[in-house]
């Protein structure tokens, strides 16, 4: 099974602090990373797709160091704080965003997007606008279009953090149920003990040192 | 603190100056359109012969025609150049860091603070057939003739208004680059998106509207342009603005002339109703920016290449010719390009005029009456309608208005302080639609006033008065300025007034006696920098226009940008330089004065010296 994930003494220097890690998550497992705000869960999963180089360590899919490589060649998705979804795209076009990048055509795109969304009770959706959708909706789409690129692993930078409570706790089951029907890895940020412990199999608990 | 009467004399004294910028404005309006019509009042005051009634009135001629389409394709292609070079600019202020940032941002200031005769000038200096540009290049290559001859040209039109308008479109774009958020384009790289798509797909489309909207403020200022206009265009070339001109005070042909004032108000308020709505959808995408990107160092060979050849093409290009201004200032009379010799003979020449000091002191004390005139119309309007918007509006909606409102006051400040910058066109700035949640019809109508001298040019409103009043006088000066002008001065007050938290808003409302109260007591010593900022603009728009003073011909009135005007003309160039310089010296005086009341001071500081 595919979608094993390693970060291997990755380290991050800025002038005022350092970010130290080391961890493994098995395939189809969730992780989840907790700390307090500020101690740099955030920039972990920045690293481990690319988005930050790291000055030393590495990031290992699946046993192969893809440190190197450009984030899109890595087979990692992520799902941003706030979904990130682009404002001037509609669902279908959202969710079609990445496939375009890999060559797939218009038509097959729309098909894939109608078929994703009906799985996710979004039948419908593909022409509606980013904001004419629920937070909920909104989270659903942006999992959406990183689940069609195919990842063995999924990033997660504090999926539910803009939702309200009774909304957060809804989705957080819902993610969890997902994540073990379609059996990805997963990573999440979170700052919350008890979305934690709902979306995870393994928490690891990032520690502010006094001197950082 | 001003007791009562006195709130309440300084408040009619508000009002009636609102009342008189804005007949100064609707007056000679309407008579330039009654004009239009063949009807209009002559320069002795009888009546006009009617022209050919309505079909008369409809048929354009081709000459016309000609002209409303160069106007258009020169402004065009000029908001097209303020783009091209805007936009890169925008990102290098925006998102990057490098050695003189702020030096490329303090450019923005430039089409607000010099006028386009210095501009236009600057231009003849370096890029003229014996230009700086033109001696240099012939000296270093052996040309026997100046290999740079675009200037006299529809090239050289676009050439200098898209350099000296590119700030503008820098300065919007830049602030809505600043704040645009990082997770979209990142998340468009995990899916794969290379940088170019990245930029094409979501950084360009997150930012079209602010490219559009200060486009589109360039295309209005340059449809309005004159002075470069009428210096560089070829022969037979002309625009609506200086055809204009020339129907009214050259040809007096004055049925002529309203026709030409009608095409061009229609034409430029079809596109100010663009802009408003462009500018709202602007507003609305930008409120919603909360990104705060800190800016990172240049990356790559490619780009250190792109950024040392962008600063050398704007240094070359741009501060060339403000440069040569101050050099020809300081060399001999009869030197051309060709040669330097310090003197100051051309600033002896200058002060030496007899006429010299009554100049100066026209141009003082027209500026600081315009300043002032203006200053308490837009203070009048601007806490008038902040204190009537509230009054209108529930507690609750007010208060998630002002959130709104304040959160959006950064594009929306700076898109219409800047729109609103510069010389005429552009001093009419684009007040941006500030009053969006109210709900009062009345308050809806108030909106539209300061957009309205967006329409209008200023030789047309000079036209209008000139037909009422054929012997212009400086009082009518300053009217006609102050109706051009207060528009950036409300808007700057705006600015500071939007920034204060709906919260402090409503401790005012809840704790001041009355409207009279709360403006006096909360509003006008909380928008200070505004008021002060707004001042110094319109003494800087008076002291640097030409334009009014030439339209509205003030027998025996002359002030220093008419006499830099007719100096340049004269060919009298070091001159009109050491002028030039003179102007640019005044307006500085003024921003100094300003700026030496210090920065905003934190609403919560203001907030404790207001109400306590």
């Amino acid at each position: 099974m595919k979608g094993s994930l390693e970060a291997d003494q990755l380290i991050k220097n800025w002038p005022m602090r350092t970010i130290s890690v080391s961890f493994s998550v098995l395939p189809g497992q969730a992780l989840a990373l907790l700390g307090p705000s500020g101690c740099g869960k955030s920039s972990v999963l920045r690293m481990l797709c690319g988005l930050l180089a790291p000055d030393s360590g590495r990031v290992l899919l699946d046993g192969t160091d893809v440190t190197k490589e450009k984030p899109y060649r890595r087979g990692i998705g992520m799902v941003f704080q706030d979904h990130a979804l682009f404002p001037h795209l509609n669902v279908e076009d959202n969710i079609g965003y990445g496939l375009a990048t890999l060559g797939v055509g218009r038509k097959e795109r729309r098909r894939i997007a109608g078929d994703w969304l009906s799985r996710f009770d979004l039948s419908g959706f593909g022409k509606r606008k980013i904001e004419s959708l629920s937070g909920g909706e909104k989270q659903r789409v942006a999992l959406i279009r990183t689940l069609v690129m195919k990842p063995g692993v999924i990033l997660f930078d504090e999926p539910l953090s803009s939702l309200d409570a009774p909304l957060r706790r809804r989705l957080q089951t819902e993610l969890r149920s997902r994540q073990q029907e379609l059996g990805y890895t997963a990573v999440y940020v979170t700052h919350d003990d008890d979305e934690a412990r709902v979306l995870a199999d393994r928490i690891i608990r990032m520690e502010q040192q006094p001197d950082s | 603190m001003c007791t009562g009467p006195i709130r309440r004399f300084l408040a009619g004294s508000g009002f009636l100056a609102l009342a008189a910028v804005l007949a100064a404005f609707l007056v000679p309006l309407g008579v330039s359109l009654v004009a239009a019509g063949g009807s209009g009042i002559g320069r002795t005051g009888t009546a006009l012969a009617a022209s050919s009634g309505i079909s008369g009135f409809f048929a354009v001629e081709p000459g016309l025609l000609r002209a409303l389409g160069f106007t258009l394709l020169q402004a065009g292609l000029s908001a097209c150049a303020a783009v091209l070079i805007g936009v890169p600019a925008a990102f290098l202020t925006a998102r990057r860091s490098f050695p003189f940032r702020r030096i490329l941002l303090a450019l923005s200031g430039v089409p607000l603070c010099i006028p386009p005769a210095i501009i236009a000038l600057a231009f003849v200096l370096f890029y003229g057939r014996q230009g700086y540009l033109n001696v240099f290049l012939m000296r270093l290559f052996g040309y026997t003739e100046p290999p740079v001859s675009f200037l006299y040209s529809l090239s050289g039109i676009v050439f200098a208004h898209g350099f000296y308008n590119f700030p503008v479109v820098m300065r919007t774009v830049s602030q809505a680059w600043e704040r645009l958020p990082e997770n979209t384009a990142e998340a468009a790289t995990v899916l794969g998106a290379s940088p170019i798509r990245v930029f094409l797909t979501v950084t360009l489309p997150a930012l079209g509207s602010s490219v559009v909207s200060s486009a589109i403020l360039v295309f209005l200022y340059c449809f309005f342009s004159f002075v470069i206009v009428l210096l560089f265009g070829a022969v037979g070339v002309t625009t609506l603005e200086v055809e204009l001109y020339q129907a009214a005070r050259s040809a007096l042909d004055f049925a002529r002339a309203g026709k030409i004032a009608l095409i061009e108000s229609v034409t430029a308020a079809a596109v100010v109703a663009l802009y408003a709505a462009v500018l709202r959808r602007t507003n609305a995408e930008n409120s919603g920016l909360r990104g705060n990107r800190p800016r990172t160092r240049l990356k790559g060979l490619s780009e250190y290449l792109f950024t040392a050849l962008f600063l050398a093409g704007l240094l070359v290009f741009f501060m060339g010719p403000l440069v040569s201004v101050a050099v020809r200032s300081f060399s001999s009379v009869r030197d051309s390009g060709a040669g330097f010799r310090f003197t100051l003979e051309p600033w002896k020449a200058l002060f030496g005029r007899s006429s010299f000091g009554t100049v100066l002191f026209n141009t003082v004390s027209v500026g600081i009456s315009t300043a002032v005139l203006s200053t308490a119309a837009a203070l009048f309007f601007a806490v008038w309608s902040e204190s009537g918007s509230r009054s209108h509006t529930s507690p609750r909606s007010s208060s998630l208005g002002s959130t709104g409102s304040h959160g959006s006051t950064g594009s929306l400040g700076s898109t219409g302080s800047l729109g609103s910058t510069g010389s005429h066109a552009r001093t009419r700035a684009s007040s941006s639609a500030r009053f969006r949640r109210v709900p009062s019809g009345t308050l809806r109508f108030l909106s539209v006033l300061p957009l309205a001298p967006l329409a209008v040019s200023s030789v047309m409103l000079g036209f209008g008065w000139t037909l009422l009043v054929p012997s212009g006088v400086p009082a009518l000066l300053v009217l006609a300025q102050s109706a051009v002008s207060w528009p950036i001065v409300w808007s700057q007050i705006q600015t500071s007034l939007d920034r204060v938290p709906a919260s402090v808003k409503d401790a005012a409302e809840v704790m001041s006696d009355g409207r009279l109260d709360r403006a006096f007591r909360v509003y006008v010593p909380l928008a200070r920098k505004g008021i002060l900022s707004g001042a110094a603009f319109s003494f800087a728009f008076s002291a640097g226009d030409a334009t009014l003073p030439l339209v509205l011909s003030i027998g025996r009135f002359e002030n220093l940008a008419l006499r830099l005007f007719r100096l340049a003309g004269a060919y009298r160039f070091a001159e009109a330089c050491a002028c030039a310089l003179l102007i640019a010296l005044l307006c500085a005086v003024a921003f100094f004065l300003q700026d030496a009341e210090g920065p905003e001071r934190s609403v919560h500081a203001e907030n404790k010296g207001a109400l306590l």
